[in-house]
Formats: structure tokens, sequence, C-alpha cells
């Protein structure tokens, strides 16, 4: 070959090369223009981000750049597909394990063991000390797994692993005396700290026994006064039973069934059987987990949302903002569907909802709750002439105000062990007592 | 900015390129890579824009001060400015806290913290603006009369803000007078995509996955995790850093500047002297021009040059005591491969070089990356079995073989295996249309894998969202 034609080819090689790339970044450029953008994302249940407002401020201090960059990753074209095609290349890096997958957060890593250092005495100050706080909670408060640190998915079901601190167990129980106190022991309070599964589902090498190890320090600490609700223990009787999710954090109805009867113990009255409610089902749930991990062996394990429903009428109101103003609303969302389907319990997590029973012995409780007491919440119906449920994350009034004018007899904390584990919290339920707990930025 | 991100792919590049190549204007394209890169910098750090144009005003003026006095000694003057300004801008951004700390620590005091956010990039553009203000007074450049000519050396964006340290004197014939080239803009390209792909899809992943054993607490590392752990970090420090290299040298290309390389495939280096010569040159060049050789270099005091240079060298890392550890573990190794350790390594076979080298560099990396010294301790006795714990556990066995065929990847390509390739496939493809086309494939699948990974990074999903 001549070095003449030699060099036309190189040339048509080079020429390609540059057009081939710049193809590529311009049309990639200005089809984000014009291509329509979606605004919420199904499968990570979000918002997308939108176009940053442009001021000065924002600028000085970096957070617009940040914003754009963020807004223009977010809105990226054909993105939903492009993620899928990252997940099949992201199959590709090794040799997929049956039996064991593990997904860590890496964002939460780094928080691990901090929590060790905070430690309150509610007796001098029953506000938590800010910095503290800074340093352990409110810093991850913005991150979209705050609450997970490793998910592990062993035999198609996904699970969370837990490791607890005995110092946030000593807090938790502590803020727990601190109610009993504040009330002058004029109420009945009990703690209920949920298991996640870990210990049911998990091989022993993994998870040996860490949420029974948490919660026996959690209730070996609480105040005589304090009743504890042995929920781990019925639970564990019923681990081949569905009470927990495969694919979502959350207990199942079944599970907060169980978790009900041990709290009747506890309070003792004498709980319904399984078959005085009405059982229905939502299918096809594919839930938290799944969206986390994207595991496809997952969905050969999908979930159905089964539900006990109370064979009753009741009142339900629910409350955005203090504790007047309930807008009428219902104990189950009945038109839940697909990943959303957890939310047949009690609708979403509202600040505060208000449920008056048909009975009339006087009994009021107040639950303080998680995304776990959604499921178990209705239960007490059966037993109370009026159920106040409380998230901890969202309510903002003032619960000695309320005590007050609901006539409250009963507090029940009915927490995960993950938000047990918490700083913020014992931070937030602290709070309720002044009327100053923060709404939380936590989604 | 970064450049592995989707907003400088696909909009500030196509800008700059577009608006840069509108124009035959020399002076004009100029002040287009002055503006675009006053404003890559500015992006995150609006503020510290200033410092560095501060700087570029200072050490013109310094520039042109040396120059004009060339061979009198009041030059010295301007190095001497030139020195007080810059060291004194890495003494009070970098390492006032540092100073600080330990001063509070020695004498018991309570000084407070300064507690300065580290301007990105103030350790490199000092470090050019010291270069080039001493190359002038030595006399091996001319000063640059234009200031604007001088704020784009400074500010040029391909090198901004993770060097490698680019000399005066290699980029100032191109600043005056450039010349387009289709050619240099492919290799550009060629370049840059494969800087990418290192960033993304070699660093990125190994740093998420050497955080969940590196990050881990002590008691449940384990031994072959822990081995993992500081094997996949030097994998990424050495792709993050030379997939950065790769990505400036490639931009810098596109706008027809030609850097010198940073990074000579380190990892195959058969002594520690070896790995210093192919690992971040553009530092260790500057070290060995500008403290080294005045120092006396080989012929007065080599203990103690070598001494100094690798402190200030471990130093100019971070301000922190680990990497202080570091730089003298890199000096003391240097200083022992000199006196006898060279010369056994030489009659030894190439396996035990290697394996000697590579062992090394791994516990070097290890002390860079801890810097809670206490942690550091800890974490080398699980490394050399001092502290007993497990093996290996489930975790381990579950990711290594679940990243295994990138593990591969990634040991293969610390090696020069796209040269090996490039030069079997010269030799036996008689076909240059084949070559061609192959060259341009690959290219372009690995910008576009880096960008599918781009992407798929931002899944960010919420699990406690209410809609």
């Amino acid at each position: 070959m001549s070095i003449e034609s030699k060099a036309i080819k190189e040339k048509k090689f080079i020429f390609t090369n540059v057009f081939v790339f710049l193809f590529c970044i311009f049309i990639g450029g200005i089809l984000f223009f014009i291509l329509k953008k979606d605004k919420i994302s199904i499968n990570e249940k979000r918002k997308l981000s939108s176009f940053p407002q442009i001021n000065f401020k924002n600028y000085i201090n970096g957070s617009l750049a940040d914003s754009i960059d963020f807004y223009y990753s977010d809105n990226f074209i054909y993105r939903n597909e492009i993620i899928s095609i990252a997940d099949c290349i992201k199959d590709l890096r090794g040799v997929k394990n049956n039996e064991i997958k593990f997904f860590k957060n890496d964002k939460g890593i780094k928080k691990i063991g901090l929590e060790n250092n905070t430690k309150i005495d509610p007796s001098i100050n029953i506000a938590v000390n800010d910095s503290q706080i800074n340093q352990t909670h409110l810093e991850s408060i913005d991150a979209p797994y705050e609450n997970i640190k490793s998910v592990i998915i062993c035999k198609k079901r996904a699970i969370q692993c837990f490791k607890g601190s005995k110092y946030a167990a000593k807090n938790f129980a502590d803020m727990t005396k601190f109610y009993k106190k504040t009330f002058n022991n004029k109420l009945n309070i009990y703690c209920l700290a949920i298991p996640i599964g870990g210990d049911f589902y998990l091989p022993q090498k993994l998870n040996d026994k860490n949420e029974k190890e948490f919660i026996d320090i959690l209730y070996k600490d609480l105040d005589t006064s304090v009743k504890s609700v042995k929920a781990y223990e019925e639970l564990e009787k019923h681990t081949k039973e569905y009470i927990q999710f495969n694919t979502d954090h959350h207990w199942t109805g079944l599970g907060a069934y169980y978790a009900y009867k041990a709290f009747c113990s506890a309070a003792g009255f004498t709980s319904q059987p399984l078959s005085f409610f009405t059982k229905k089902v939502i299918p096809n749930f594919l839930g938290t987990l799944f969206y986390y991990t994207k595991s496809d062996e997952l969905k050969e394990n999908i979930d159905s949302v089964e539900y006990y429903k109370v064979p009753f009428e009741t009142k339900t109101y629910y409350y955005k903002n203090g504790i007047d103003n309930g807008i009428p609303s219902q104990l189950y969302f009945e038109n839940a569907r697909g990943g959303n389907s957890y939310g047949v319990y009690l609708g979403s997590d509202f600040p505060m909802i208000r449920c008056i029973t048909p009975n009339k012995n006087g009994k009021k409780i107040v639950i303080i709750k998680d995304s776990y007491g959604n499921a178990f919440s209705h239960y007490l119906t059966s037993h109370y002439e009026e159920v106040i449920i409380l998230d901890y994350r969202y309510f903002k009034g003032n619960l000695i105000d309320m005590v007050n004018k609901f006539k409250i007899t009963d507090i029940l904390f009915a927490h995960n062990v993950y938000v047990a584990n918490s700083d913020f919290a014992v931070k937030q339920e602290l709070n309720f007592l002044k009327g100053n707990a923060q709404k939380s930025q936590n989604k | 900015m970064v450049f592995s991100s989707l907003f400088f792919l696909f909009l500030f590049l196509p800008l700059n390129l577009l608006i840069y190549y509108s124009t035959k204007n020399k002076e004009l394209r100029n002040l287009i890579l002055i503006f675009f890169s006053l404003i890559f910098y500015a992006w995150g750090e609006p503020i510290w824009v200033i410092l560095l144009v501060i700087c570029a005003v200072v050490d013109y003026f310094n520039g042109i001060f040396i120059y004009n006095n060339h061979g009198k000694s009041i030059a010295k003057l301007g190095v001497i400015s030139t020195f007080i300004f810059n060291i004194g801008l890495l003494l009070t951004f970098k390492y006032s806290d540092f100073f600080v700390e330990n001063a509070n620590f020695i004498f018991g005091t309570s000084f407070k913290k300064p507690g300065f956010l580290l301007p990105v990039g103030i350790s490199f553009y000092t470090f050019q603006t010291i270069s080039y203000t001493i190359d002038v007074y030595r006399g091996e450049v001319k000063a640059q009369k234009s200031f604007l000519k001088f704020l784009l050396f400074v500010s040029l964006y391909p090198e901004l803000v993770a060097g490698p340290i680019v000399r005066y004197a290699h980029v100032a014939n191109e600043i005056e007078n450039r010349s387009f080239s289709w050619s240099d803009f492919s290799t550009g390209i060629t370049r840059f995509s494969k800087g990418l792909f290192k960033k993304v899809v070699i660093a990125n992943i190994a740093g998420s996955i050497a955080v969940q054993f590196l990050e881990t607490d002590i008691q449940s590392m384990t031994l072959l995790g822990s081995w993992y752990g500081i094997i996949l970090y030097t994998i990424q420090i050495y792709f993050d850093f030379s997939g950065y290299s790769d990505m400036a040298i490639g931009l810098a290309l596109m706008f027809g500047f030609h850097y010198h390389e940073n990074f000579k495939h380190p990892y195959i280096s058969n002594s520690i002297t070896d790995f210093w010569r192919r690992w971040h040159i553009s530092l260790g060049t500057f070290f060995k021009d500008y403290v080294y050789i005045p120092l006396g270099g080989n012929k007065k005091y080599q203990y103690r040059n070598i001494f100094i240079v690798w402190l200030l060298t471990g130093f100019w890392h971070g301000a922190s005591w680990n990497f202080v550890i570091w730089g003298l573990y890199f000096g003391f190794l240097l200083l022992l491969e000199k006196a006898f350790l060279g010369k056994i390594l030489s009659k030894s076979s190439s396996v035990i070089q290697h394996f000697y080298t590579l062992f090394l560099i791994i516990i070097g990396w290890a002390l860079f990356y801890y810097t809670d010294i206490n942690k550091l301790f800890d974490f080398l006795k699980i490394l050399f079995c001092i502290n007993k714990v497990e093996i290996f556990d489930v975790e381990f066995q579950s990711v290594f073989m679940e990243n295994l065929n990138w593990f591969v990847l990634a040991i293969c390509l610390c090696m020069p295996v796209y040269k090996y390739f490039q030069n079997i496939l010269t030799k036996y493809a008689k076909n240059d249309k084949l070559i061609s086309s192959l060259n341009i494939s690959i290219n372009l699948i690995l910008f576009i894998i880096s960008v599918i990974l781009l992407v798929g990074s931002t899944y960010n999903p919420f699990i406690y969202f209410r809609f």
C-alpha cells in the first residue's frame, strides 16, 4: 500500500473517531433540552429534582452549582432506560451468589460507631445536646437510606442487617422513663421494640441475634414502671408464617398481629383471635428493598399485602399540624396498589391520626410510632375508646397538652429496632414534651 | 466541576468546543479558554476563584520583575515574594488547622482552629506558579508579558484541579501559538475516553467496594477482607488519579496543548525507585528540580536531601501525620535501595522484584488511607496477623465473587495491556480498515459504558418518601 493511501485511510479514521465522539456529546446535550422531563421517579419513590432558583446566596455558597449538576443528572435523557442497562452491566462484574448477596450502603457505613459516643441524661436536660445530634443523625437525615447500612438477600428474601448500640438503648430507655416522670406516673407507659427480621431469617454467621441483644438491653434498662412488650418472643414462635415481607423493610399484617397479642399480654387484655378480623389481600407488592437492591430474584418472591380489618366502624381523622382541626380520614386505604401497597394501613405516615372507636371504656392510648406502627395500630381499636397515632418524624405538637385535652390514659412507644437505636427519635420524642419537635427532613 | 459528570460531558464540553472552534482568532480563543476555565473553577468554588486570580496577578508581576532584573541580586526578591505568597497560601488554607492542632497538643494551648475550607486545586496551581517564577529566575523561560496569557497558563481547566503539574516551559509556545490538528484532536478523544473509563468503571467501583472493607469497625474485619480492601484502594487511587490525568491530557490535546505524561503503569515497577519514576511524574520532577537538586542532589548531603524531599512529598499530599509517615516511608525505602537493597534486587528474579515492590506499595497505601493513626495501627496488625481475626467471612466471599470479573479486568488494566493488544493487532491484522474500526469502536464503547454507569450512579431511591 502506498504511503499516500495509508495517510488517507488514517485521516478517515481520525475524522470518524472525532465525528462519533462529537456526535455523542452534542446530541446528548441537545436532546436534554428537547425531550420532555418526568417529574417523579416511580422506581425511586421520589420527586426528580427541578431546576433550582438562582440567587446570589446559593451561587456564592456553591449550592447552586450542585443543584444544577443534580438537576442535570436527575433529568438526563432516557435515564430510566440507561439505569436498566447499567444494572445489566453491573451483573457482568462477577459470579452471582444465589444464596446470599450483600448490599452495603456506603453512605451509611461511616456512621457506624458514632452512636456509641452519644449519651444523654434526661434528668439534667431533656433536650439532647444538639451538637451530638448533628454528629450522629442530622447529617444523615437527608440521606435516602438513613436507616439502612446493609441489606442482605438470602434465599430470595431481602433483609436489613442491624447492629445496635447499648448507649442508644440506654438513651431510649431513659427517654421512656422521663415520660413516666413527666406525667407523674399517672399514665401507663409501654415500650414495644420491633425486630426487623434479621434475627429470624439471616444465617447465624451473619447476624447472631443482634436484634434480640439490643432489645434485651433496652428492656433491661427500662424503668420498672414502664411495661415492655415481648413481641420478639411472640414473633419468634411464628417465623415460618408470613410475618415479614420478602421485598420490603416492613413486617406484614400478621407479624403486627403477633406483636398485638404480646401487647395485650403486657396490658392485661384478652387479645382478639385472628379470625375476629376480616382478611383482605392486595397482590403483587414489590417493596422498598427491591427498589434498593434491584435484585431480580426478589421478583420471584413477590409479596402480597395481607391486612386484617377490624369488623367495626371507627371515626378516623388525620392532623397535619398540631392537635386541632382533624380532617376526616380512614383506617384502611384499600385502593393502595403496587409499590405503595403498604399504604393500605393509615394511608401514609401522617403526623397525627385520631381514631374514635365504638368502645366506651375511658381508655385512650397514644401510639408513638414509625412506619412499622402503621400495620399495628388498628388492632388496638378493639381495646380503647380512642387510639391516637403519632409519627415521631412528623408530629410537631405538644404531647402534654394532648394528654390533657384528650384525657389520655396510656402511651405506647412502638418502634422498630433501627428507630429505637436512633438518637434522632429520642430527641424528637423528648421534644414532644416541649412541643418543639422539629419536622424531619427525612423522607 | 469534575470531568466525570454528565453536566460536564454533555453541556460544558460541547459548548466550550463549539465556541472555541467558532473563531480562528488566537487571542479570542485564549480568552474563551480563560472564560470557560474560570467558570469551570468557579462552578463549585465561586469565592476561591478570586484567590486563583490573585495568585496569577502576584506571580505575573513577580515573573516580570525577575525577568527585568535578570542577573541582578534584586531578582531574588521576586522569587522570595513568590515563595512567601504561594507557600503562605498553602500554609493558611491547607495546613493552618494541622499546625494549630499540634501546637495545642504540644503546648497545652487551646487556640481555635481557623477551619478554612481547602480551595480545590490550590496544591497544584501554587506549584505551577512557583515553578514558573523559578524558571524565569534561572533564565530557562522568558517571563510572560501578557497577563491574560499568564492567567491562561494558571487557570487552564484541564489540569487546574488535579494536575498534572504543568511547567510553563512545556506550554509556553502553545499559549502563544498553537496549531489545530485533527490527529491531536482524535488522540485527545481516545485519551479522554480511556481516562473516563478508568475513573468511572474502575476507580469508582473500586472505591465503593473498598470502603466496605476499610471503613468497617476493626472487630468485624477479616484477614482476607482487609487485604482485599487495601488492594482495592490501591486500584482505586491509581485509576482515579491516572484517569484524571488521562482526561486532562486528552482535553488539553483537543485544544492543542501537549502535556507530559504523569503516570507510566506504576504497578509494574520492579523497585520503589522505579515506582517513583512512573507515579505522579510531574510532582516527582517538581521536587527533584526545585528541592532535591538545589539542596545538593546526590553530590552533597544526599541522605539529608532525600529525607527533606520525602518529608515534603508526604506533607504535600495532606495535612495529617499519616501523610508525613507515608512520605518518609518511601524516602526510607529509596535510601535502602540506594544503599544496598537495589543491588540485591537487581540480582533477584523479576517475580521477587515485582512482589517486593507491590507489597510495599500496598502497605504504603494503608499508611495513606488511614488518617487516624490508631486505626492505622489496628489495621496493620490485622494485615500482618498480629491481631487474630477470622481469615474470611461470608461477606468477603460473596463480594469477592460478585466482583471477580471486574477485579481481574482492573488488575489487567494496571499493566500495559492496551498497548500490547494494539501491537498484536498491528502485527497480525492485515486489514487497516478493521484496525481503524476496532479502535473507533473501542473508544466509543469505553465512552458509552462510562456514561451508562455515570447515569446508573444517579439512581437514588428514597425508602421513606411520601408522594
